[in-house]
């Protein structure tokens, strides 16, 4: 089997801080891919799949569909339509640098709030030009109203539950849901993980206005 | 020498090392040395509190504080953070290259503005390359020393760069183009220097196996993190637009106007500043840094005393009447300016040894005397991780970075990790100094 580097995981979830586990995960298979084929892409499931859950699932998109997931913000751009202010929970870079620049017009708040591990918040938002504002936590509730939206990610449902990070279950709670119009869930990966999914949470599909 | 005299240096000596062995109070420190000495000159009849702050050096400090808000400018406009991200793809990711762009590239960005700003601008980068590739410690401690050094070395290579340079240039020592076009090309050579060592001596990553795959996801995910982090016009063009003409001014306008560098600083940021309205003034109002302000005043008003007291005079006298020829006599004065500064770091260094380099210099060339001083100040700042300040701030980072080898073991890296890097450069820069003074006053 193909040797990959010892401290690969931990890169990963580093990656995954910043990046977002879907956005780090296709990094990492790409880059994998690249240096060793499909045999690197098989060894890094093997060898890291277990411990995160997306990643093993886009690895697996890639070896039965020979291309990494794509990501496609229509449907989102839509469910946020006529929206006074958006503010996002978790974080996926490859999801927001398509999505924020189609809501020119909009307010667009990322919570700063990372379960993961220290994150340059300033790295992050220079990314966007000054687009997306950091909102601290104490900050939620002036971004609600009848207009207003939260979004998160969703990596996968599973019956009636869908995979979230944690920040989702720190944010939604019943004082916060009447709070804001939509509550809306962006399922990256629709097919959802073969593997038990850790670093994540579950989140009933019923609590989101919108899955997409 | 009457007790009135020694009063002022022994303060001055009890501070210093009281500063260096709690630097955690070193600004409290030092301001009550500064008002101990002020409360002896003036008991004593050696001079009053008013005489000692007007013979502050006010220009160091409006050309500290102006060249800190053009960086804090630039930094705002994410300037080096794309081009530290650019560095890191052409090295390719191998660490030998890594260390080769990124000491290069700090030694010119410590050249433009402060090296604290220099480190936090393009530190960032590498301990992400650092975190997400090679961790492994002996890879670390020798990329980021040679960092360390290099940021040193770049403030020593331009009149702006460091506290030591702009000394001499506010107090008119040396002109602009006569301290760069003699410090430039000795502290391209000292870099040289070092990494050729650090590369074919030391080889801090002899006996690795090169990981392609390790290499790739590094640049991938430094890449990834800074995707779309372009340079914001508003605050950059302004910025370097400012500094070229503040360039221009240093090394054109003529002495007969009177118009001195600290004034063409003054002005210059002043004009940057008006241009950017609110940020300007948001800047001026919170960014302005106030220790390193106020830890200088104290020195400058210690060294005043000493000064006032006659003591630089008694030691100026006391090197040129050593037994040895001139250059002889040099060659002590810098090389105790190294260990010196080693010991109490640049501020302190500079600030007493310049009076009594001034004697030397009733002998001697004063640009080689000076160039000279600055080299060693700078070899003496690099000798020790508490040296200068960009030390400790370094630890910091890399101890908030997490870095981690192979095997999860956290890497650290501190002063006794700083101090196989801090010999070889010591003995390089210190080396390439006395080279310098020698060979300029054949």
């Amino acid at each position: 089997m193909t040797q990959l580097p010892a401290s690969l995981g931990r890169t990963f979830l580093l990656a995954a801080g910043e990046l977002g586990f879907f956005s780090a995960a296709r990094v990492f298979v790409r880059e994998t891919a690249a240096a060793y084929g499909a045999d690197g892409v098989r060894a890094l499931r093997e060898q890291h799949g277990r411990e995160y859950s997306v990643l093993d699932a886009v690895a697996a998109r890639y070896l039965d569909d020979g291309a990494l997931p794509g990501v496609d913000a229509t449907r989102a751009t839509a469910a946020l339509h006529g929206a006074s202010r958006v503010l996002v929970v978790g974080f996926e870079a490859d999801a927001l640098d398509l999505l924020v620049p189609t809501l020119s017009a909009l307010p667009v708040g990322l919570l700063m709030q990372r379960s993961l591990g220290p994150v340059d918040w300033d790295r992050v938002l220079a990314n966007f030009d000054d687009r997306l504002t950091a909102v601290p936590f104490d900050d939620l509730q002036k971004w609600a109203g009848s207009r207003a939206a939260l979004l998160t990610f969703v990596y996968g449902t599973a019956g009636s539950l869908a995979h979230v990070s944690s920040e989702w279950l720190r944010v939604m709670g019943p004082d916060v849901r009447p709070q804001f119009r939509t509550l809306l869930g962006w399922d990256l990966l629709p097919v959802g993980p073969e593997v038990y999914p850790r670093w994540l949470a579950n989140a009933e599909v019923g609590t989101f206005s919108a899955l997409v | 020498m009457a007790l009135r005299q020694l009063i002022p240096p022994a303060i001055l000596f009890i501070t210093l090392l009281a500063q260096a062995l709690v630097p955690h109070l070193r600004l409290l420190i030092v301001m009550t040395g500064a008002a101990a000495c002020c409360l002896a000159t003036s008991v004593t009849g050696v001079a009053t509190t008013e005489a000692l702050l007007a013979d502050v050096p006010w220009g160091v400090l409006i050309i500290l504080v102006g060249l800190g808000l053009l960086a804090e400018l630039l930094a705002a406009g994410r300037l080096f953070g794309p081009l530290a991200v650019r560095a890191a793809v052409a090295s390719g990711g191998r660490p030998q290259r890594l260390r080769l762009a990124f000491a290069a590239g700090m030694f010119v960005v410590s050249g433009l503005v402060n090296n604290i700003t220099a480190l936090v601008l393009v530190l960032p980068v590498l301990l992400v390359l650092l975190r997400t590739g090679d961790a492994r410690p002996r890879t670390v401690h020798w990329t980021i020393g040679t960092l360390l050094v290099a940021c040193n070395l770049g403030g020593a290579a331009t009149p702006i760069g460091d506290f030591p340079a702009i000394l001499l240039l506010s107090r008119g020592s040396m002109r602009f183009t006569d301290y760069l076009l003699r410090a430039l090309p000795a502290t391209v050579v000292a870099l040289a220097l070092l990494l050729g060592c650090v590369g074919l001596l030391v080889r801090p990553e002899r006996g690795v196996d090169d990981d392609p795959l390790a290499r790739r996801l590094s640049l991938a995910v430094t890449t990834a993190l800074h995707r779309r982090v372009r340079p914001a016009p508003g605050p950059v063009l302004p910025s370097v637009l400012g500094l070229g003409a503040m360039l221009l001014a240093w090394t054109f306008l003529p002495e007969r106007l009177h118009v001195g560098p600290a004034l063409v600083c003054w002005l210059g940021v002043c004009v940057v500043l008006l241009v950017r309205g609110r940020q300007g003034e948001r800047l001026a109002r919170t960014r302005v840094d106030v220790e390193a302000v106020l830890f200088l005043l104290g020195l400058f008003v210690m060294v005043a005393a000493v000064r006032r007291a006659g003591v630089f005079e008694a030691l100026g006298d006391w090197i040129l009447g050593l037994p040895l020829p001139p250059r002889g006599r040099m060659v002590v004065f810098l090389a105790l300016a190294g260990v010196l500064t080693g010991l109490f770091s640049a501020g302190p260094g500079m600030a007493a040894l310049l009076n009594v380099g001034e004697a030397l210099t009733r002998e001697l060339p004063g640009p080689s005397v000076y160039v000279g001083l600055a080299l060693s100040v700078c070899a003496g700042s690099s000798l020790f991780l508490t040296a200068a300040t960009s030390g400790p701030l370094a630890q910091a980072l890399v101890e908030r970075a997490d870095l981690r080898d192979a095997d999860g073991r956290p890497v650290h890296f501190g002063f006794l990790q700083f101090l196989p890097v801090g010999l070889l450069s010591f003995a390089l820069i210190e080396g390439v100094a006395i080279a310098y003074g020698l060979l300029t006053t054949r």
